[in-house]
């Protein structure tokens, strides 16, 4: 871990644009939603929901995207990205500058949440519901989880090349989710081919689901009749799989005026 | 100087660009530059200079070929410590501030954080740059001090070699000197500089030899300063009265030096070094003769390149 | 080297990756379901909601068999223990698997307007739906709970809607009071639910104990600072005519329908039928009324509508 990239990664958040986000994060979404939802019948179930738009891998995702995407090796703004030629000619392990763009992103985006999920819960305080918006052991376990699992993602598309990233990222997207769930809307006899077509096609989408996308949820893991342990390898190794994906690219990629 | 083991060693460097549509960069690089020299890369546009400093920087991988810098691949760790580089483009972090950035370099470049703020003090003096500038946002500065800022951040790894990428572009005369002032200072610290450069006449100035590139390959390496090898001519004028022209070449071959020709007050003599132009110096002084002028008759770098040009 | 993938973090990726296919193709090839959830296959009686013979609700479970988010909630939340128990216990559990070309999971899922999966629908053994709970974001085992047990909750409502529609005034007013009893806020549901249960108790010409309830509304703090519910209030305690009643609705939708309805209920207690159906068939013209009070109003018009009844 290199403390210098860990500090140039939080100094980001005070660029005008960046802070502008987060007060909109942190502030004006929870205050937006509170006040909605104080008009509102007050419905138990629906809370446990409301949960997930604040501390959910939903809001995860968009946080990490919000505030690190940009901090990895995307370079195509100036005014936005780094200037990675004249970082890397300093004595940098890139290795060492993925992990900690990766763990700093990590901190931030728990921070973001963090904060907005107190934003939160100070507010339906305020409006006499606060014991509505419980968080325990478990969500605060799963906040940090999935925030590293999303950031080493975040990392992993941002290492390619802006464009090459982009399109790696809706590929995947394309082929995990939206190709396969059109593919299962066509019946079995309208395909040419008969037999387990649309087996064959969910398992493959599946597999890059698993790959492309997978909060983990521990929840399970606590009064369950059976642990399953394929969703803590398949975090763990998506993980690393991100990282060391992240690592290879940033370590084959040139630097020269070409960012 | 060829006797020096070459500090930074380009073997048959090779590079191209493209997935499918391939452009040579670069085609067969074989340079040696020594510990100490400055070294000046000048060619046309387009010419490969900024792809050849991109290798040797080590952000560019080469497609054949190899570089040694201190026999060490140019990706080690220890080699990326000794090497500081001021690019052209100053696209530095513009919502940062001058103070901070240049702390973040300072970071970067794993020097002592208890000097820190004594480092980057000094470094905005050593540039010419005000104290208060420090205290301003990236995106506030003019072309110029950006440019200076890019020498900081150079200075505060302090480099044992350096890359700079047409380091006065941008600059005001006094910008200009003050690089000059420093690459001199930087000579006599025994610092090696590889120059991308194309204001030939600065380049003429502080290099020690200079290397033509054009079309991805060196056409030819001339060299800038005397050696036994390459003499150069050194010229002084004298005021009246003049020393008679036995008296000078009897001074000349006192010191083992050739003299080339006398006249009207002036004399040409051909060095194979530099000490024996001080040594010249010091005789003519002893004998109480009052010089005028002395210099090197600098090769036409201008002439130099439109000749490489021509001979593609 | 500064460009150099470290040697340990490749090693763990190849050891994370075979073990990751090592535990998958294990966990693939189990037949065995664990010992969970007793799921029931979907029949016609669900489609028609006759399962009347069964007293306890019905836990219909809408999942897809190749979706990742239904196998993450069949390996999450439906394992555990505190879920399991629960639905078995209390519950009769159906799980609906959606395939291209299966009809019956297709019309169950028009049924209870199930537009993605997962989902789970609590309804009454009737086929009158209690909650709805879609998508796998909050499908947590927490959540679940959560939901499962407001239902078991809810039910009460529901069914009180339901007694009332059938004349079974009696019932209606003991679900209804337990309904709004139990919520520990006075919210829209428990008000809706204590005046159902006030005009239950009027149907039954059983005043003191409407009043009773009416005053529970007038006294509680309800949220919303609109004065509705209070002219509903007056018109039952006889201090507000029908037409004021009406007058007062100020135009909107869904409080003229429950005026109308009330105020139609309340002709049928005092005999007046032919003005209890005109009403009902006022409030059926409206649309904006919840699927309980549509239901209800359904209810009231083929009792009270039709020449047999």
């Amino acid at each position: 871990m290199n403390k210098a990239i860990i500090m140039h990664s939080f100094l980001r958040l005070a660029r005008p644009g960046t802070l502008m986000t987060l007060v909109m994060f942190v502030l004006v979404y929870p205050t937006a939603l509170i006040a909605f939802i104080s008009r509102l019948p007050s419905v138990s179930f629906d809370f446990e929901a409301f949960a997930n738009l604040v501390f959910g891998p939903m809001m995860i995702n968009v946080a990490a995207f919000t505030f690190v995407s940009s901090s990895i090796g995307n370079t195509k703004s100036l005014d936005d990205g780094e200037y990675l030629a004249l970082l890397f000619s300093r004595p940098i392990f890139r290795w060492v500058y993925v992990v900690s763009k990766w763990l700093a992103g990590f901190a931030l985006v728990v921070l973001v949440i963090g904060s907005q999920t107190i934003v939160f819960k100070t507010l339906l305080q305020l409006i006499g519901r606060g014991d509505q918006l419980s968080v325990g052991f478990i969500d605060v376990a799963n906040i940090i989880l999935n925030s590293l699992q999303i950031t080493a993602l975040v990392a992993m598309i941002f290492a390619f090349p802006s464009r090459i990233g982009a399109m790696l990222f809706a590929g995947l997207l394309y082929l995990s989710f939206a190709a396969p769930m059109m593919f299962n809307a066509i019946p079995d006899s309208a395909l040419w081919f008969h037999g387990d077509l649309h087996n064959i096609v969910n398992s493959i989408s599946g597999c890059l689901r698993s790959f492309t996308y997978a909060p983990i949820d521990l929840d399970p893991y606590f009064n369950s009749i059976q642990i399953l342990w394929l969703p803590i390898i398949t975090f763990a190794s998506n993980l690393a799989i991100y990282i060391w994906i992240a690592v290879v690219v940033l370590n084959n990629r040139e630097f020269f005026y070409t960012n | 100087m060829s006797q020096q083991t070459a500090f930074i060693q380009i073997n048959n460097l090779s590079k191209t660009y493209g997935l499918f549509f391939k452009f040579r960069a670069l085609t067969d690089i074989n340079l040696n530059i020594h510990k100490g020299e400055t070294f000046g890369l000048i060619g046309p546009n387009g010419a490969g200079k900024t792809t050849l400093m991109g290798c040797l920087l080590g952000l560019l991988k080469p497609s054949a070929g190899t570089i040694l810098i201190d026999n060490k691949s140019v990706n080690e760790i220890s080699v990326k410590a000794l090497t500081g580089f001021m690019p052209e483009r100053s696209n530095f972090d513009a919502w940062m501030i001058v103070e901070n950035f240049l702390h973040y370099h300072h970071m970067l470049a794993r020097q002592p954080e208890s000097t820190a703020n004594e480092d980057v003090t000094k470094a905005l003096a050593d540039v010419g740059l005000e104290p208060e500038v420090g205290k301003r946002l990236i995106r506030k500065l003019s072309r110029g001090m950006l440019q200076r800022l890019g020498l900081a951040q150079l200075l505060l790894g302090k480099p044992d070699l350096c890359f700079l990428d047409e380091p006065t572009s941008g600059m005001d005369p006094l910008g200009m000197s003050l690089v000059r002032e420093l690459l001199f200072r930087w000579k006599q610290e025994g610092k090696t500089v590889v120059i991308n450069s194309h204001h030939l006449d600065q380049v003429e100035k502080v290099c020690d030899r200079v290397a033509f590139i054009d079309n991805g390959k060196i056409r030819s390496i001339e060299e800038l300063v005397p050696t036994a090898q390459t003499k150069q001519i050194f010229v002084i004028q004298w005021a009246k009265p003049y020393p008679n022209e036995d008296l000078v070449r009897k001074v000349a071959q006192d010191n083992q030096v050739e003299c080339q020709s006398v006249s009207d007050g002036s004399a040409r003599f051909l060095l194979t070094s530099k000490t024996q132009g001080s040594n010249l110096l010091r005789a003519f002084v002893g004998i109480n003769t009052q010089i005028e002028q002395a210099s090197y008759e600098h090769k036409d770098l201008v002439e130099l390149f439109r000749r490489n040009n021509a001979t593609q | 080297m500064t460009s150099r993938t470290p040697l340990l973090l490749t090693i763990t990726v190849i050891l994370l990756v075979v073990l990751r296919i090592a535990v998958w193709s294990v966990e693939t090839s189990k037949t065995q379901e664990p010992d969970g959830i007793k799921w029931q296959e979907p029949s016609k009686a669900d489609l028609a909601g006759i399962s009347d013979y069964q007293p306890k609700l019905v836990f219909y479970y809408f999942c897809e068999e190749n979706s990742e988010p239904c196998r993450r909630v069949n390996h999450g939340a439906l394992l555990n223990k505190n879920v399991v128990k629960l639905v078995n216990d209390s519950f009769l559990p159906i799980r609906v698997l959606s395939q291209p070309g299966t009809e019956l999971s297709k019309e169950l899922q028009q049924r209870f307007g199930v537009s993605m999966c997962p989902a789970f629908v609590i309804a009454l053994p009737n086929g009158n739906e209690i909650g709805m709970q879609e998508g796998y974001f909050g499908m947590s085992a927490r959540n679940l709970l959560s939901f499962i047990k407001y239902c078991k909750q809810r039910k009460e409502y529901v069914a009180g809607l339901d007694y009332l529609s059938h004349d079974q005034y009696e019932q209606a007013a003991q679900a209804l009071q337990t309904w709004f009893q139990t919520k520990d806020r006075f919210d829209s549901q428990a008000l809706d639910g204590a005046l159902f249960c006030a005009l239950a108790h009027m149907m039954l010409f059983r005043e003191n104990a409407a009043q009773q309830v009416l005053a529970k509304i007038r006294n509680s703090q309800y949220e919303n600072d609109s004065n509705w519910p209070q002219p509903l209030v007056q018109f039952l305690l006889g201090k507000l005519s029908a037409t004021d009643l009406l007058r007062m609705c100020d135009h909107q939708d869904n409080r003229q329908s429950q005026s109308l309805y009330f105020t139609g209920m309340i002709e049928l207690r005092n005999g007046n039928l032919q003005g209890a159906v005109n009403n009902f068939r006022q409030v059926d013209k409206i649309n904006e009324v919840s699927p309980e009070i549509r239901s209800l109003i359904n209810g009231q018009l083929s009792i009270t509508g039709n020449p047999k009844n």
